[in-house]
């Protein structure tokens, strides 16, 4: 049985309307890679600003719902609130990339980014958007509005830092071909291609020069190291401002800043990854490349932290099964 | 030796495979569960792997002697770090200026050295330098326009020539140490809130009073300066009947004196005496009894009835016409029959039909809840009011000590990382060599200095050069 998460009421239908209008803009970003029309990716924009705009109002919609049901509390709390959230945060920060660097090869992954998790959340049976007119009792506290907000903003940062990270692995790998290419030119000459090899070439033509295309249009390695740095500690300030307010909060609900709880435990390890990117940067012989890989493999460990714990291991944090847990 | 040893903890190398250790082992307690009774280990691993992940530490591996001595050397490795480069930063900030051409031996990699050729005389071109240049490096710090203009310079010594030294957001270079200065506050507090504090937990009845708690981490008892009575205990409901709120009254006892009764819940924990008590759990401690009113319809007076709280199966006295009764649940309740009966037992013998209970067109007065009514030989009868519940409510008994340390190197560290990471040092100097020949045109050298390689800081110079180009 396929379940949709799409209700009027509580806001649920803009946000599969945006979900919708999202993949259009992706199609047109990935139209955009083959042929470097800049209408085409014009066009896009406008449909990716458009989409954000509808889920800032869905966010009132069912911010003012979850008022008039009697929850004083903006609508942040379960796996359903959490995606869309994520969703919205990460087109923020791409509107913001796009604006201030004219990241339009961006686009196509920052838009998939955001189409995966509206995805998630309107189709995974177990977030559903229905606001209940209840909320556990831990869950009643202003804290959980900035502990989550500067978090969300944190993991937005670190997914459009994976995003300019495979951008300049691409990139880079392709400059390093070109440069090979070029030392080897003369004995290139003896062609000693096997058929198997051949056919390959011919098969995957399309496919190179889809790929030459998209290399040309991203911008300069050294524009989307600096980019990749700049997003990563904006990031990290956000992830350590939201991990404070998380332990202040813990110590004024549960009687202790630090539990060990394994989503705390993950969020020391991204911190963690982070930390070392940022001081990677600052050791001789770790070049711009092992830079743009620690900010892919963090996005990996974001997620891990993110939805890896609540699905697999049990614990203060979980979305899934709120008021099921022991504590309170 | 020493300075090796310096050279060995100051290193960035060290503290990323500390960083990458901790991780890796935060990891590990998040596969095995932690905290857990070595009981329950048993249980759960058999006993030859339980002894080993014991032996390994695996079971309480944060507070392993290996993961406190990483999080340890990591503060060593970061107060050497920090010291090595301290004496630098405060250089810099107080006195930025080197020579130009110390400057420019020092920061070939990442510094812009650029040469432009003007007929303008060097204190024309200095003037309209620092108007260029100053939307972006703000005032220059040292200055010098016709110092020694049109005599043969000497280049060597920083104070002569003709040149404008800029050096903007120098002070902010020692944001790292301060960062690296909250992280070491941090680690301190809570070495030292593990080292004095405690957290721990008990459970206490209704009307009950305690004066131990026990420890998360091993469950050994610890003495409370004072007791605690549990009053009262509630789970508020909403209407549908998911919890609301959760509320306990407790009272503080010190020797013997009452001091203070407060209703704590989630959220809203009460402080004494340097101890935090919080709501953690609640439950029941006996079975839920029901409440049976046993009335005698033979006897018309004022004292014909008795409350009594039946456990589920128990036997009980009706003290009328030597009747025994316990309260019992059908097993298999057939669809819309009233779950429970009376089973009546006269002269140690069973009277074999259970006697149903029939719901009564009245409700309680407290709680509006349905009433049954079960009768039997016209001389007794049972009245079902309710389930009792006899609860316990399950707290959290912290002795935080110096938890304000950890937040004030929070907030030290939040503050270093924003200006380490917003406000980046950049320094530009910019010097005129007067040609030898007369009516020959100046040399202008511009060197720019950025303290991170960023393509942003490289057009930017640019952009401002071909301004300045311009101008000249
Ligand atoms: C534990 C958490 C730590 C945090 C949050 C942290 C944070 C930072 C930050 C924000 C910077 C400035 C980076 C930049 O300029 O781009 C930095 C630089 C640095 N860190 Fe750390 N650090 C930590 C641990 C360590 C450790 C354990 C060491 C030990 C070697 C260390 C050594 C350094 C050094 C040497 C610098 C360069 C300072 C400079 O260039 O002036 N850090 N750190």
């Amino acid at each position: 049985m396929i379940h949709m998460n799409a209700s009027i009421l509580d806001g649920s239908f803009y946000f599969t309307i945006s979900l919708i209008m999202l993949i259009v803009s992706f199609i047109g970003y990935f139209i955009y890679i083959f042929t470097a029309n800049k209408l085409v990716s014009t066009a896009s924009f406008i449909v990716v600003a458009a989409a954000f705009a509808l889920q800032t109002f869905a966010f009132i919609i069912r911010w003012r719902y979850s008022y008039q049901i009697g929850i004083y509390i903006p609508p942040l709390i379960d796996l359903y609130d959490s995606l869309v959230f994520f969703a919205y945060v990460i087109l923020f920060g791409f509107i913001l990339l796009k604006l201030f660097y004219n990241f339009n090869s961006l686009g196509f992954i920052m838009t998939f980014i955001s189409i995966c998790a509206l995805g998630f959340a309107t189709f995974y049976p177990l977030s559903t958007s229905a606001i209940e007119p209840y909320i556990i009792p831990a869950l009643k506290s202003y804290w959980l509005l900035y502990h989550i907000i500067s978090l969300f903003l944190a993991y937005g940062a670190f997914a459009a830092a994976f995003g300019i990270g495979i951008l300049f692995l691409l990139k880079y790998n392709q400059l390093n071909v070109i440069k090979q290419n070029k030392n080897k030119k003369t004995d290139d000459k003896k062609n000693n291609l096997n058929a198997v090899k051949k056919i390959a070439l011919i098969i995957f033509y399309p496919f190179t020069l889809l790929y030459k295309q998209f290399i040309l249009l991203s911008p300069s390695i050294d524009i989307l190291d600096e980019a990749i740095y700049k997003v990563v500690v904006f990031g990290f300030l956000f992830l350590s401002i939201g991990i404070v307010i998380g332990a202040a909060w813990a110590d004024n609900a549960w009687g202790g800043y630090w539990s060990w709880d394994p989503k705390e435990t993950w969020s020391l390890i991204t911190w963690i990854t982070y930390a070392v990117f940022i001081h990677a940067r600052l050791t001789k012989g770790w070049n711009e490349k092992k830079m743009a890989w620690i900010a892919v493999i963090g996005f990996i460990v974001v997620i891990c932290t993110y939805l890896g714990v609540d699905l697999l291991i049990p614990g203060l944090h979980s979305y899934i099964s709120p008021g099921a847990a022991p504590i309170l | 030796m020493l300075s090796k040893l310096n050279k060995f903890f100051s290193s960035i190398k060290l503290a990323i495979i500390l960083f990458i250790l901790i991780a890796a082992i935060s990891i590990i307690g998040t596969v095995i569960d932690q905290g857990d009774t070595l009981a329950q280990y048993k249980i759960i691993y058999g006993d030859t792997v339980f002894h080993i992940l014991y032996w390994l530490g695996f079971l309480n591996i944060y507070s392993s002697w290996y993961f406190i001595g990483l999080a340890v050397l990591l503060i060593l490795t970061m107060i050497t770090a920090s010291a090595n480069k301290l004496p630098k930063v405060i250089k810099n900030i107080i006195e930025p200026y080197t020579s130009f051409d110390n400057a420019l031996k020092k920061n070939s990699y990442k510094a812009k050295y650029t040469t432009i050729q003007s007929s303008k005389s060097p204190s024309e071109i200095l003037n309209i330098a620092e108007k260029t240049f100053a939307k972006k490096f703000g005032k220059p710090v040292l200055k010098n326009l016709d110092g020694n203009a049109g005599k043969n310079a000497v280049h060597n010594k920083n104070s002569s020539g003709n040149f404008l030294f800029f050096s903007k957001n120098s002070i902010f270079r020692i944001s790292p140490n301060i960062a690296h200065f909250g992280v070491i506050v941090v680690l301190t507090g809570v070495f030292l809130g593990v080292a004095l504090g405690y957290r721990s937990y008990t459970n206490i009845k209704v009307g009950q009073t305690v004066q131990h708690s026990y420890l998360l981490k091993n469950n050994n008892p610890v003495l409370l300066p004072f007791k605690i009575k549990l009053d009262n205990y509630a789970t508020k409901y909403y209407k549908n009947g998911m919890p609301k709120a959760y509320i306990s009254t407790l009272t503080i006892i010190k020797k013997h004196i009452a001091i203070l009764t407060k209703s704590i819940r989630v959220n809203h924990p009460l402080t004494y005496d340097g101890i935090t008590i919080y709501q953690a759990s609640y439950g029941h401690y006996k079975p839920n009894a029901a409440q049976i009113l046993v009335l005698n319809l033979k006897n018309k007076n004022k004292n014909n009835k008795r409350l009594i709280y039946a456990v589920p199966g128990k036997l009980y006295n009706s003290k009328i016409s030597n009747i025994k009764f316990s309260f019992n649940f059908f097993k298999n309740p057939a669809k819309n029959q009233i779950p429970f009966y009376i089973s009546i037992i006269k002269n140690n013998k069973t009277v074999t039909r259970p006697i149903v209970f029939q719901e009564l067109p009245y409700r309680t007065k407290k709680g509006n809840m349905p009433l049954f009514f079960a009768k039997y030989n016209n001389n007794i009868a049972f009245v079902f009011a309710g389930i009792k519940t006899y609860y316990y409510s399950g707290v959290e008994i912290t002795k935080n000590v110096d938890t304000y340390i950890v937040w004030i190197g929070s907030a030290i560290l939040i503050f270093a990382l924003f200006f380490s990471f917003f406000f980046n040092q950049k320094s530009l100097w910019i010097r005129v060599i007067p040609s030898e020949e007369k009516e020959k045109t100046n040399k202008i050298e511009l060197l720019s200095v950025p303290n991170k390689k960023f393509a942003s800081f490289y057009s930017m110079i640019d952009r401002l050069t071909e301004i300045f180009k311009k101008q000249i």
